[in-house]
């Protein structure tokens, strides 16, 4: 049951290398929750601390969402200054 | 047993499909799915709460990908590099992605190998629901009455039984427990929220 939850966050990890703009950014990082929220109730079931673990599972979703909002609000500054959301140009945004 | 495979092949290859194609809107699609497909395996697994939440954490996030696509530009296939650095790149994604699987797997095992289903608990545990008497097997919650087998009279010695969480015990850990964490949690999506309208305005122009 582990490893189900661990190829998800792999894939995910494998999005975040594998694509060169931010919203392939983002999907690798979703991804990465949707695994370590599957992760977390398959450990709860398995060590006998369901709601603790659907607690955590929750916070891991919601957390996610946070992370979306405040991507999107790099790609839209990210759009306005350099016309495109290459992950080569973030650099552009400093300073 | 066969459900839980079934859902979760079809969640690997959704994800597998989000992670090669280089059409965004197909990429965000299979994460759609794949993220329904989380959300049924919470179900499969008794965290009907869990599987609630995430169908519509999925659903909304795949909305505002399609939206922000659009917005960006990014609707059409993007230009592939070399194929050299494309090969490298895939190289260096699938030999992380390999290293993470084996940390999860391992860190899995030694923490499983502590804990045996054979335990006796001392105590009941403290949301044990009796009315749907549930317990273990391989991993997977079987339910006595399902499976046409009666109690024994001292089941509590025997087996770890857990039943599924009664939304009203989430909600009590939510308050008493994990108060704190709501809270830090609200008070994060509050700046979330005052930070990206900062960051995403669009620069004032100098006047001239």
């Amino acid at each position: 049951m582990i490893w189900v939850a661990g190829l998800i966050g792999a894939l995910g990890l494998v999005c975040i290398i594998y694509k060169r703009t931010l919203l392939g950014l983002l999907v690798g990082i979703h991804m990465l929750g949707l695994g370590s929220s599957v992760l977390f109730v398959f450990v709860g079931l398995l060590n006998g601390l369901n709601a603790k673990c659907y607690v955590f599972a929750l916070f891991i979703i919601l957390g996610g969402l946070a992370q979306l909002v405040v991507g999107y609000a790099l790609g839209m500054r990210l759009f306005l200054i350099k016309k495109n959301t290459s992950l080569d140009d973030l650099q552009g945004l400093r300073g | 047993m066969f459900i839980f495979y079934l859902f979760s092949g079809i969640i690997l290859s959704a994800l597998f499909f989000a992670t090669f194609i280089s059409d965004v809107k197909k990429s965000i699609l299979a994460l759609w799915a794949a993220g329904l497909g989380v959300g049924s395996l919470f179900l499969i697994l008794g965290a009907e709460f869990l599987a609630i939440v995430q169908w519509i954490v999925s659903t909304l996030t795949a909305i505002s990908f399609i939206f922000f696509a659009v917005l960006f530009g990014e609707h059409q296939r993007q230009p592939s590099n070399k194929i050299k650095t494309r090969f490298i790149q895939l190289l260096l994604s699938l030999l992380s992605g390999g290293f993470f699987l084996f940390f999860i797997v391992l860190g899995s095992n030694r923490t499983n190998s502590s804990s045996s289903f054979k335990e006796i608990p001392h105590e009941v545990p403290e949301f044990f629901n009796s009315k749907d008497n549930v317990f273990y097997q391989d991993g997977f919650a079987v339910s006595l009455k399902e499976e046409g087998l009666s109690l024994p009279p001292t089941i509590h010695d025997d087996f770890k039984s857990y039943a599924n969480i009664e939304l009203v015990d989430f909600g009590k850990i939510l308050i008493s427990d994990q108060f704190l964490s709501l809270e830090i949690l609200g008070l994060l999506f509050f700046l979330v929220l005052i930070g990206a309208g900062m960051a995403a305005r669009q620069a004032k122009r100098s006047s001239q």
